[in-house]
């Protein structure tokens, strides 16, 4: 593909992160992650509508802080010891002159505690840091519409999960993964998209499981089937294990912490119903 | 300054059914036109290939004499308000309104005389301040407009952007559009499900059924000459009856299953004779509202009798609904409250027959 790429644009084309790190260059990277920069200059709005489509824009991040967390999130495995949210965005038909222009909105819109990650021009990760004062789930819905009618285009939300210490990089290509899952459109939390992604791939069920599943003992397991079994009323639950309601309420509030998943919700249920059942 | 022209526009998702098929509609300048159909009829996949966020399979979309199928959405000089307010949360109205602007690095001062002007125009001068979060579900959907507003686009698209408010609100919301449609005389594009909407605010209304145009014309034109009978049906609350029958050698319409017969007047006859409808299937529609109760019409040449059994009867204030059937069957009738009569019993019914119309009974076309 690259050699394509150098027939077609000759000395317009610079692997050299030196060079292309300057504003004039667009930088892309292909799928096997070989990163070039193309002059800007030298190419027609079309030319730039057909090279996304080979490749993902980069935008390259100029403040040391947006670099420090694009840094995280790229590694392997980066464990983040303060309490984290991240809000995953992917953006259909966004011209890519307004790419900046969004970022703004996010900024503005999220806490200034938060960092706005541009991963591409369309795609942007929002961490916020504060999760004692998320942003509520329906007020990102509505920012979202408002910005698809400004910048006419379609978007995928993923708000994903709050958690107080964790493997930042890992959470992050789950998240992202199950980003792909969603329809254009759709703005939903986590578990929705978690729940598609299992249902889609074995594999991603599989790191699923371990990730919720594998801190809890057969004890939480068998009550959670009991649980399900009795259609989430917890009074027949107790009285199928020869639990109090009390104990029962306690095992479920503790279940809860564990995974962070809500269980007595529909989509905490159906999710963890998802894995338990594989 | 808006002439807008929609020319053998199809659209066509992969694998499936032409979701809209063969559009062509001329919009003039300053026309208040509204897209009316069923869901699914593709009124808002119309709506969003001329905003540019659906690709147009095939057709040309020209505004102004420039095609503009390939023209970014931001570069259509076209504004949008959606269904669901779309406002920024964080935001308050002002900043909401100049956003737009602001995108379009319009000069400060500009954009406060234009947030002001519409703000004045929309009665949200005294909301300016506030969020989104503190106005109610009216002043949010008229700070949306705004946000279009200042724009001071060509086309004005609107989506069904009555649907959130409830129902008195939603009166009181078409009343300002269309007194901000006479004061700014933009073009403006109307996608809604709702008739009465279609009717109230229209200059002309487009109705759509299955990705195909049925019909194009002003309320009255549609209202008073459908062309077909899901135009009649479509158009019009309650909506029109439907007798079935046929056209005997007698002259007589006789009605399907019934020993009912309708003398049909002499210009329709004449019509429905050159078309060769004689011995043929038809279908009778008559609005509700020309089923009278009146006993003044049994004097009328052109009333045809019928003795009712009312099965239903709603009485709604200025007028009454009285349900009953002919045969098998069922039709309306919308008389004046003072003719109302309890369900259960009977009342002689006059059908005003210079107003039916009559449907090719396979077809379903209006017989012209």
């Amino acid at each position: 593909m690259f050699k394509r790429i150098m027939s077609l644009f000759g000395e317009q084309v610079t692997t050299d992160p030196f060079v292309y790190s300057d504003s004039s260059y667009l930088v892309y990277q292909l799928p096997d992650g070989l990163r070039f920069g193309l002059k800007a200059v030298s190419l027609s709005n079309r030319e730039i509508e057909l090279l996304g489509l080979l490749a993902d824009r980069v935008v390259l991040t100029t403040s040391p802080r947006i670099a420090a967390w694009k840094s995280k999130l790229d590694h392997e495995s980066c464990i983040e010891e303060n309490g984290h949210r991240m809000t995953h965005l992917n953006f259909t038909g966004l011209d890519f002159t307004s790419t900046d222009d969004v970022s703004d909105v996010l900024a503005s819109f999220f806490p200034d505690e938060s960092v706005v990650v541009p991963m591409s021009d369309s795609r942007f990760t929002v961490i916020e840091q504060d999760i004692a004062h998320l942003i509520p789930f329906e007020d990102i819905e509505e920012m979202i519409s408002a910005l698809k009618t400004d910048f006419y285009m379609e978007a995928k939300v993923l708000v994903g999960q709050a958690v107080h210490r964790g493997d930042i990089a890992k959470r992050y290509r789950l998240e992202q993964h199950a980003l792909d899952c969603l329809r254009d459109g759709e703005t939903t939390s986590h578990l929705t998209a978690y729940t598609r992604l299992a249902v889609q791939s074995d594999t991603a069920r599989d790191e699923l499981t371990s990730l919720y599943l594998s801190s809890l003992d057969e004890e939480a397991k068998r009550m959670l089937h009991v649980f399900f079994r009795a259609n989430l009323n917890a009074s027949l639950t107790a009285k199928q294990l020869f639990l109090h309601r009390n104990s029962l309420q306690y095992r479920l509030d503790r279940l809860i912490e564990q995974t962070g998943i809500d269980v007595r919700t529909f989509e905490g249920a159906a999710f963890l119903h998802l894995l338990l059942s594989a | 300054m808006a002439d807008i022209r929609l020319e053998h526009i199809d659209k066509v998702y992969s694998g499936t059914a032409k979701a809209v098929d063969d559009f062509n509609l001329h919009i003039k300048d300053k026309e208040f036109i509204v897209f009316v159909g069923p869901s699914g009829c593709g009124k808002s996949t119309t709506l969003r290939m001329i905003a540019g966020l659906e690709e147009i399979s095939s057709g040309d979309f020209v505004i102004d004499g420039k095609r503009m199928n390939d023209v970014a959405p931001k570069d259509r000089d076209i504004a949008m308000v959606f269904q669901n307010y779309a406002l920024y949360p964080h935001m308050n109205v002002f900043d909401n309104m100049a956003f737009g602007l602001k995108l379009r690095k319009f000069p400060k001062e500009e954009i406060k005389q234009r947030v002001d002007n519409a703000a004045r125009i929309l009665g949200l001068e005294e909301y300016l301040e506030r969020k989104p979060k503190a106005l109610s579900g009216g002043q949010r959907q008229r700070v949306a407009i705004g946000r279009a507003i200042v724009r001071d686009a060509k086309v004005f698209l609107m989506d069904e952007p009555l649907s959130n408010l409830d129902a008195k609100l939603r009166v009181q919301m078409r009343k300002e559009i269309i007194q901000l449609h006479k004061r700014l005389e933009t073009t403006t594009i109307y996608v809604t499900h709702d008739q009465t909407e279609a009717m109230t605010l229209a200059t002309r209304i487009v109705i759509m059924k299955a990705g195909l145009i049925q019909q194009v014309g002003t309320p009255k034109e549609v209202y008073d000459h459908p062309d077909n009978m899901f135009v009649a049906g479509f158009i019009g609350s309650p909506s029109m009856n439907f007798v079935n029958g046929r056209l005997e050698e007698d002259g007589f319409f006789h009605v399907l299953s019934s020993e009912e017969k309708f003398e049909i007047p002499e210009g329709k006859m004449k019509v429905l004779r050159e078309r060769g409808y004689t011995g043929k299937d038809l279908v009778l529609g008559i609005r509700p509202e020309d089923i009278h109760a009146e006993l003044i019409y049994q004097d009328t040449k052109t009333a045809h009798r019928f003795n009712s059994h009312i099965e239903v009867s709603e009485l709604m204030g200025a007028e009454s609904y009285l349900y009953s059937k002919i045969g098998d069957q069922a039709f309306t009738a919308r008389v004046d409250s003072r003719s109302h009569v309890e369900m259960g019993s009977s009342i002689d019914l006059f059908f005003d027959m210079t107003k039916a119309h009559f449907f090719d009974a396979a077809t379903e076309a209006t017989i012209r």
